[in-house]
């Protein structure tokens, strides 16, 4: 687990953070959100000590991270940013091979990690002698995302990995990337600026403002706090989480469509109901997420 | 389509430049400038005059640009600049007329001002190639765990070695030309020939230098590096278009 104390950080008179902290919650994603300047990115660079703060400090398991080599912490680390993001002198391969070539893994392991790797982001095989010139968004994302992956780090920084994305590809791969998750478990920290991403992936909500933490909870629970936060999240915030509902999906998922896809439906037909491909009529009852959450 | 190997173009070059110096000499063997040398003598002459200047003034660009990546931005940089442009705007000629006193004549006083010549463009490539690389990709080195100096050699070096590499071949090709200067004091090389025929008038001692002359620049300027590296996806669309 991840835990930072009282962290802070000035540039020169500008506050990025105010004695920030809180706890990212082992094997969950953990959404940093809050508009340009609000410290997110600058909190997601302390944790892998791209950025050193001025007071405070951050923890893994308990250890302080200035105890280790900035480098060997940061190995351990997986870190995804925009698709601009990739070596442009490296081979597909050789980007997905960075990290466990730096920790010296021997060739045939290299190997196999690659080839297993370019299978779980979903990438054929004839793409790894590719440069990343030749590449699409998507797929050069892809391969960010397989190269954070690669010495299988417990910890993912994500930095605003679908930013750069035309909006089918972005929701495409928000999909894979809640797949993977479902399978890996990984504590994931994800700065975006754009909610509705945040309350599609995240279990966990940070909210920053002005370098001061305002909110962290999971994102049901944050509505009807008032205030800045209310602000922040803006009226139609209770419309945006019945996307984070699935009433066809038998067990909690993303399977399926939300509740919002469907209402928006009703709304289409004017009825209160609608017939779903499988036959299932769906009411307006239906779409109310019932369990407290 | 299977394309024509790295070597074969400098190979090419440097074969012509060869014949080209055995063949001016065998019909104006009896060279009418002094001191009477003949022509291949003057060809290594002169290689060994490119290649001396090219490392004194890398020796000093390099110094610079160390000097400039410690400092960081702000007023050393803007200095330290403007002393590499302060190199180049000095009129070689001038520059070799001042040396005289200081390095007598001969090959020093040559070599130390095409070196000084040499500076900054070999300082604005290595500048110019390491400020290329997008600071998104540093950042992204250093987060994934590469150290300053695995990120230097595996990283900054082959990104910024297209800018650097060209800056090298212009360098080489400007010394080429300017190093037949030398013959104005003293010193050997193809300027001998270009020089003894101005002053007695006659083209075809001039073009005795010059000719080697340029195709010893045009093979320094097919030196290429790498097909695969970072420059590659330029040449693959300007290919494409």
């Amino acid at each position: 687990m991840i835990e930072v104390l009282g962290v802070s950080k000035n540039y020169g008179a500008q506050k990025a953070l105010d004695n920030v902290s809180l706890r990212f919650p082992a094997g969950r994603v953990t959404i940093l959100a809050g508009p340009s300047g609000s410290g997110k990115s600058t909190l997601l660079k302390i944790l892998n000590r791209l950025v050193e703060p001025d007071s405070g400090r951050v923890t893994i398991d308990g250890v302080d991270i200035r105890s280790q080599v900035p480098e060997e912490l940061r190995r351990s680390l997986g870190w995804v940013i925009q698709s601009t993001g990739l070596f442009p002198h490296f081979t597909v391969a050789e980007n997905i091979a960075t990290v466990p070539r730096l920790l010296k893994w021997p060739a045939p392991r290299v190997d196999a990690r690659v080839a297993q790797l370019v299978d779980l982001v979903r990438l054929p095989r004839s793409f790894l002698t590719k440069y990343p010139h030749e590449l699409s968004g998507g797929e050069a994302q892809r391969v960010g995302v397989a190269r954070a992956l690669g010495a299988d780090p417990p910890v993912l920084l994500m930095d605003e990995p679908f930013g750069s994305l035309d909006p089918q590809t972005r929701l495409a791969l928000q999909d894979e990337f809640l797949n993977l998750q479902a399978q890996l478990k990984k504590t994931v920290i994800l700065v975006t600026h754009e909610l509705d991403e945040a309350l599609k992936l995240g279990d966990f909500l940070a909210l920053l403002d002005q370098g001061s933490l305002l909110a962290f909870d999971t994102p049901e629970r944050l509505q009807g706090r008032g205030g800045r936060i209310e602000t922040f999240l803006g009226r139609e915030y209770e419309l945006k989480l019945l996307s984070r509902h699935h009433p066809l999906s038998p067990t909690p998922g993303n399977e399926g469509p939300s509740s919002r896809d469907l209402l928006v439906e009703m709304i289409a037909g004017g009825q209160p109901s609608v017939l779903t491909a499988a036959g299932r009529t769906v009411t307006f009852a239906d779409l109310i997420p019932k369990a407290p959450q | 389509m299977k394309r024509a190997p790295l070597w074969l173009a400098p190979v090419l070059w440097l074969a012509g430049f060869v014949l080209l110096v055995l063949y001016l000499d065998s019909f104006l063997a009896t060279g009418l400038f002094q001191p009477r040398r003949r022509l291949p003598q003057l060809a290594w002459e002169h290689l060994q005059l490119t290649l001396g200047a090219f490392v004194f003034g890398a020796i000093p660009a390099l110094g610079l640009f160390l000097l400039q990546r410690r400092a960081g931005p702000g007023f050393l940089k803007g200095f330290l600049h403007r002393v590499s442009i302060f190199t180049e705007t000095v009129p070689t000629v001038a520059l070799l007329a001042l040396l005289i006193p200081l390095a007598g004549y001969g090959n020093l006083p040559i070599l130390l001002a095409l070196g000084i010549y040499g500076i900054f463009p070999l300082y604005t490539a290595l500048d110019g190639g390491f400020r290329s690389i997008p600071r998104q990709i540093l950042e992204n080195a250093s987060g994934l765990g590469f150290n300053p100096r695995q990120r230097l050699w595996k990283i900054e070096l082959p990104l910024a070695l297209p800018v650097l590499w060209a800056g090298v071949r212009t360098t080489l090709v400007n010394l080429t030309a300017a190093a037949t200067l030398g013959a104005t004091v003293g010193a050997g090389g193809f300027g001998a020939p270009i020089i003894a025929g101005i002053r007695s008038s006659d083209p075809l001692l001039i073009l005795q230098g010059a000719l080697p002359s340029a195709f010893l620049a045009l093979a320094f300027d097919s030196l290429s590096y790498s097909r695969t590296g970072p420059d590659a996806p330029v040449r693959a669309r300007r290919l494409r278009s």
